[in-house]
């Protein structure tokens, strides 16, 4: 008995990691752009779910041009996906964010809402009103192969969806520490004036923000959709929400709390189930939220947004 | 030549719609249900029958843009601004209009049909919402994002007493709802405010979800699960003096709104509503002149909440049925929308947005029949006009995010966005 | 001023309201889901409907006169159904055929109830909807409670199950659903080792399946849509779980099989009877697919059956005053393509005729144990 449910935790813990690790991948969008525009980027739900459904098509057509060869498929796929991603939050961020930059917060913000609304009802309807399915025999082989934790089983797809999620959080940290690409987002983040003054390509610097967190949030799309075997128009949406209560609770525009903020919600989740339901999701993740928010203000790992005054 | 390196960004960002909408209007995905794989087919009919539906909004914002163009080259809305009479005429309206709008408004029933008048009605409901959320987001400059949730908190408020308690009519709820309502967004904003604006937002959208999602999961028999609650005919508004039903639900919901404008207006211009200003302008700028920060935005906040629980008694006094889907994100994105798109910090504006976004939609979707109903209209208009019109339906979700995108484009201070708000929009 | 310019807006409507009813013809409401998720099997049963009325008309109508459709949208929305309920009853209805979800049809069936107007379901399956005691509400579809005993006796009695775990998707349609199985089960002296809601949009059930892998249940039940039965059950063989998956009448859909795939094993769903293969609704299955180019829906039959038995009603009554036509409704059976039904006083079919489906060649069919 015991040993059952030693196994039922691990697999529930490691359900929960997993979710948490795709949480995570598209907290990091909206940290990286809170970080440096101080504005939350309510469409990257929506280029989440983009992301998904370019996938897909990807592999359709690839299908289509030389055949169902797994490997070089999926590995095109997610980069088309990346890059269809890209391209979207690229237009989101010309279309709705460029030129109310200087405009009240709200401004930005309510366009980034009509951007996330109307992408996501073109999806609705030009692809499909109704979830459309995961081609199964690309992913069948890291659905189907386990290896054993203990007693529980961990999915390849888990360890795959883990494993991205550590090596994109570690090069992103790098990347924003140590490298001078870096520092010219951390100086645009203080000071957009000054860091254009200094010589720094202000408008392109955020403009690749904005390209980064999206193919990122593509990648977290195709995981997502693997994962769950199902693609619908309207994923991003709870998802995206949930990536940014992720993003708060770890300490806005701090990139490690982001990944720390996701898995806690996602254990949240995953325990939640366990002792009350999944009925209950959702308010405890509004409990702990609130909790935070209460005994920590400025999130678990600190904030990292320059006071703008 | 020079029109064409003038147009040439836009070009270039049509070509780069074109590109990345590609698949999604061109394409069509053919899933192999046998293998589990897919396959994509080259469906253009399925692209063009997107613009073709679309075809109604092309012409309709073309005749927009061509006015602007006109009005930009021979001026009428200077010509009227100088004309000597009109102007008179606009200030003697400016002082007597409550008093002829308000009779007219009132006289409603006898003059509108009962679809109109219920149409009417719901969209007061909105009205009022967006009236105090425009407390909030346009007055105070907080972002609210869960402001749905009062209204159902109000809604339930009403249905859970009415059913416990026997008798409980509207008249008892509402002027109850008002202080719990403020009581609840004071909880809720007492963590958060202290905070930068931005955690208002996720926390008020959390509340919203978490508000919503324990109804549902409470036992049927304490708040009605997910099918919601159906009031007793007692607790609803009553048939009085001739008039029915459907018409007292207009009359009361007209003079709730009266009651509300004048208040949010008397405010407005007092010294608290000079603070939510100086607030919304520059917080730090405003703390330094000692101005209470902390203290006016709770106070904004609950007060906006307590607006939308009266609104929420008065839509289940109406309806006689309250759901959880009440608080749907939907709904307060759709409050928001309301008062950004009418003007943010303008009173008028704000019924202004929810009278447009609500009835439009709403006429939009009776028009087909009532082309189809009436003889003259379906021999005028062409019937590849009223089968766009009849698929019009499907798109407004998707027109509605086109027009928030434009609005903040090309007017962000809404479209009665008060004097001072326009500088703001301008300068900061 | 924009009240006034609001006042002129529904001014403007009432002229046309005016200009509306013509003394000739009698109009009845098709009220169901047309846009949103559950659009194309709402619009699908609204389709079946106006094929009955079409052939009522080509036939010379009912009373004497023409019959016109008012076709409304509740979006599967409750609150919206409550606005629909009322522009239907301003139209000047005499009857209605909707809603097709459970919520809108018990949310709007107090309005129509208010104003006498006769409200036939073909697809909402709660058992409140009739159970408020209105004697205007009927369907020709089966109740939750029918379906969630025939589900619970097939587990126990059939497959010989003793402990079961049981999911729904919170909704009053999937949780009304889950409750009754979880009652029948029990009183037939099985236990339920789990049971839980999940929210609507929510696709990712590894943790309630770990749940379920943990408690030692022997069989799953679904009670929800196929946008989320299909996933579940695609997941739940992924953990390598073989035990039975039962689901209901909302994941009667092709699309159920092409998630789950067309040889899935030990997938069963509870339906009402297999009308495809019945001779009597060749015809109508055939203009069906010559009227829309499309093949029937799963409540396509259900929404020809309402407008055929309420028709007819009205005709043998001689009038559509409500309480005839009810009158009428619950005195006799009536022949439809999915046989003899008869009503009860609440306005039920007596004889649901529930039935398990499974799913065999890339197809649900009936189960041909099913007793």
């Amino acid at each position: 008995m015991t040993a059952d449910s030693t196994s039922t935790l691990t697999e529930i813990l490691v359900g929960g990691i997993s979710r948490g690790a795709m949480y995570a991948l598209v907290a990091l969008g909206y940290t990286m752009v809170y970080g440096v525009l101080g504005m939350i980027n309510f469409a990257h739900g929506e280029i989440f779910m983009i992301g998904m459904f370019a996938c897909v098509y990807a592999i359709g057509a690839f299908s289509v041009a030389w055949g169902d060869h797994i490997m070089l498929n999926l590995t095109l796929g997610i980069m088309v996906a990346m890059i269809f991603s890209a391209a979207y939050g690229y237009a989101n961020e010309r279309i709705a964010y460029r030129r109310l930059r200087k405009a009240h917060v709200l401004a930005p913000l309510t366009s980034a809402i009509g951007i996330s609304t109307f992408l996501q009802y073109f999806i609705f309807l030009t692809v499909s009103k109704d979830t459309v399915n995961f081609p199964r025999y690309y992913s069948d082989y890291l659905t189907n192969h386990h290896i054993n934790l203990g007693s529980a089983e961990v999915t390849y797809l888990q360890l795959t969806i883990l494993g991205l999620t550590l090596v994109i959080m570690t090069g992103l940290f790098y990347l924003i520490n140590f490298t001078r690409l870096g520092i010219a987002l951390r100086a645009t983040a203080q000071d957009q004036l000054m860091a254009s003054l200094v010589g720094i390509p202000v408008n392109r610097i955020i403009a690749f923000t904005f390209i980064l967190g999206s193919a990122l949030a593509a990648i977290a799309g195709v995981m997502f959709s693997m994962y769950n075997n199902v693609l619908v128009f309207d994923a991003g949406y709870r998802v995206g929400l949930k990536a940014f209560t992720a993003a708060i609770l770890g300490g806005i525009g701090n990139i490690p709390g982001a990944v720390l903020g996701a898995m806690i919600l996602g254990l949240t989740e995953a325990l939640t189930t366990l002792n009350f339901g999944s009925q209950w999701d959702d308010p405890a993740t509004f409990a702990v939220l609130m909790l935070v928010l209460m005994l920590r203000p400025r999130g678990l790992l600190g904030e990292r947004v320059a006071d703008k005054v | 030549m020079r029109m064409i390196l003038r147009l040439r960004p836009y070009l270039l960002g049509l070509l780069g719609i074109a590109i990345i909408t590609f698949p999604f209007l061109w394409l069509q995905l053919d899933p192999d249900f046998d293998n589990n794989t897919i396959k994509v087919r080259w469906a253009p009919q399925h692209g063009l029958q997107f613009f073709d539906d679309l075809l109604p909004v092309f012409v309709v914002s073309l005749l927009i843009w061509l006015g602007i163009r006109a009005n930009r080259h021979w001026h009428w809305d200077q010509a009227a601004a100088r004309n000597q009479t009109w102007q008179k005429s606009v200030a003697v309206w400016d002082d007597y209009w409550a008093w002829v709008a308000m009779p007219l408004v009132l006289c409603g029933p006898f003059f509108l049909s009962a679809t109109g008048l219920g149409l009417l009605t719901n969209a007061g409901i909105y009205m009022l919402l967006a009236l105090g959320l425009n407390i909030t987001v346009g007055m105070t400059g907080l972002l609210v994002l869960g402001y749905a949730a009062f209204f159902a908190f109000g809604a339930y408020f009403f249905a859970l007493t009415q059913q416990h308690l026997g008798y409980f009519p509207w008249w008892m709820a509402a002027p109850l709802a008002f202080p719990l309502g403020g009581a609840i967004g004071y909880l809720l904003g007492l963590p958060c405010l202290r905070l930068r604006g931005d955690y208002l937002a996720i926390v008020t959208l959390g509340f919203a979800e978490a508000f919503r999602e324990i109804i549902r999961n409470l036992d049927i028999s304490v708040a009605g699960g997910d099918q919601g609650i159906i009031l007793k005919a007692s607790s609803k508004f009553q048939p009085l003096w001739g008039l029915n039903r459907g018409d007292m639900c207009y009359i009361i919901t007209a003079l709730a709104l009266f009651l509300a404008v004048f208040l949010v207006q008397r405010l407005y211009h007092s010294p608290v509503g000079r603070a939510w200003i100086a607030i919304r302008e520059n917080e730090i700028a405003a703390e330094a002149v000692g101005v209470p920060v902390v203290q006016m935005k709770l106070l904004a906040f609950s007060l906006s909440a307590a607006v939308a629980a009266v609104a929420g008694v008065l839509y289940g006094a109406k309806d006689g049925f309250v759901s959880p889907a009440l608080c749907e994100f939907n709904q307060s994105i759709m409050v928001l929308a309301m008062v950004i798109l009418g003007g943010l910090g303008n009173s008028y504006g704000a019924l202004l947005g929810a009278a447009l976004l609500y009835l439009v939609p709403e006429y939009l979707k009776l028009l087909p029949s009532a082309i189809h109903d009436s003889p003259t209209l379906s021999a005028i208009v062409p019937t590849f006009v009223s089968n766009s019109l009849q698929n019009l339906s499907d798109y407004r979700l998707l027109l509605f995010g086109a027009v928030m995108v434009i609005m903040m484009l090309y007017r962000p201070q809404g479209l009665l966005g008060s004097a001072r708000r326009k500088t703001e929009m301008r300068n900061a | 001023m924009i009240l006034t310019g609001v006042a002129l807006v529904g001014c403007q409507k009432a002229s046309d309201q005016a200009a509306a009813p013509a003394p000739t013809t009698i109009k009845i409401g098709l009220a169901g889901a047309q846009t949103g998720s559950d659009g194309q099997i709402g619009l699908s049963m609204l389709n079946g409907s106006q094929i009955a009325i079409d052939e009522w008309n080509a036939k010379g109508g009912v009373l004497g006169k023409k019959i016109e459709t008012v076709v409304l949208d509740d979006e599967a929305s409750a609150q919206k159904a409550v606005t629909v309920a009322q522009s239907l009853i301003d139209s000047g209805v005499v009857a209605v055929i909707g809603h097709f979800n459970s919520s809108c049809s018990i949310a709007a069936s107090q309005h129509y109830n208010d104003a006498k107007i006769i409200e036939i379901s073909p697809g909402s399956t709660n058992p409140t909807y009739t159970d408020q005691g209105f004697p205007y509400t009927f369907r020709v579809c089966g109740r939750d409670d029918q379906q969630g005993a025939t589900i619970a006796t097939f587990l126990h009695d059939q497959l010989k199950l003793n402990k079961i775990a049981i999911l729904d998707d919170k909704t009053t349609y999937g949780e009304g659903l889950a409750n009754v199985v979880k009652k029948s089960f029990e009183e037939k002296g099985g236990t339920v080792v789990m049971f839980q809601g999940i929210g609507k949009d929510d696709r990712d059930f590894r943790a309630n399946i770990a749940v379920v892998k943990g408690s030692g249940a022997e069989a799953f039940v679904w009670g929800g849509m196929y946008g989320q039965g299909g996933p579940l059950c695609v997941q739940l063989r992924q953990a390598g779980l073989n035990i039975p998956f039962v689901s209901d009448d909302g994941c009667q859909d092709q699309a159920f099989i092409d998630t789950v795939g067309g040889n899935a094993e030990n997938v069963y769903v509870s339906f009402g009877k297999d009308f495809s293969t019945l001779p009597a609704a060749q015809p109508f299955i055939k203009k069906y697919k010559d009227t829309y180019q499309r093949d029937v829906g799963s409540y396509s039959a259900y929404g020809y059956d309402a407008a055929n038995v309420l028709l007819t009603a009205i005709d043998k009554a001689q009038s559509t005053d409500a309480d005839k036509v009810a009158a009428v409704l619950k005195s006799q059976p009536f022949d439809t393509i999915l046989g003899k039904i008869e009503f009860d006083s609440k306005g039920d079919l007596k004889e649901a005729g529930y039935v398990i489906w499974t799913v065999k060649d890339g197809k649900l069919q009936v189960l041909p144990s099913t007793p």
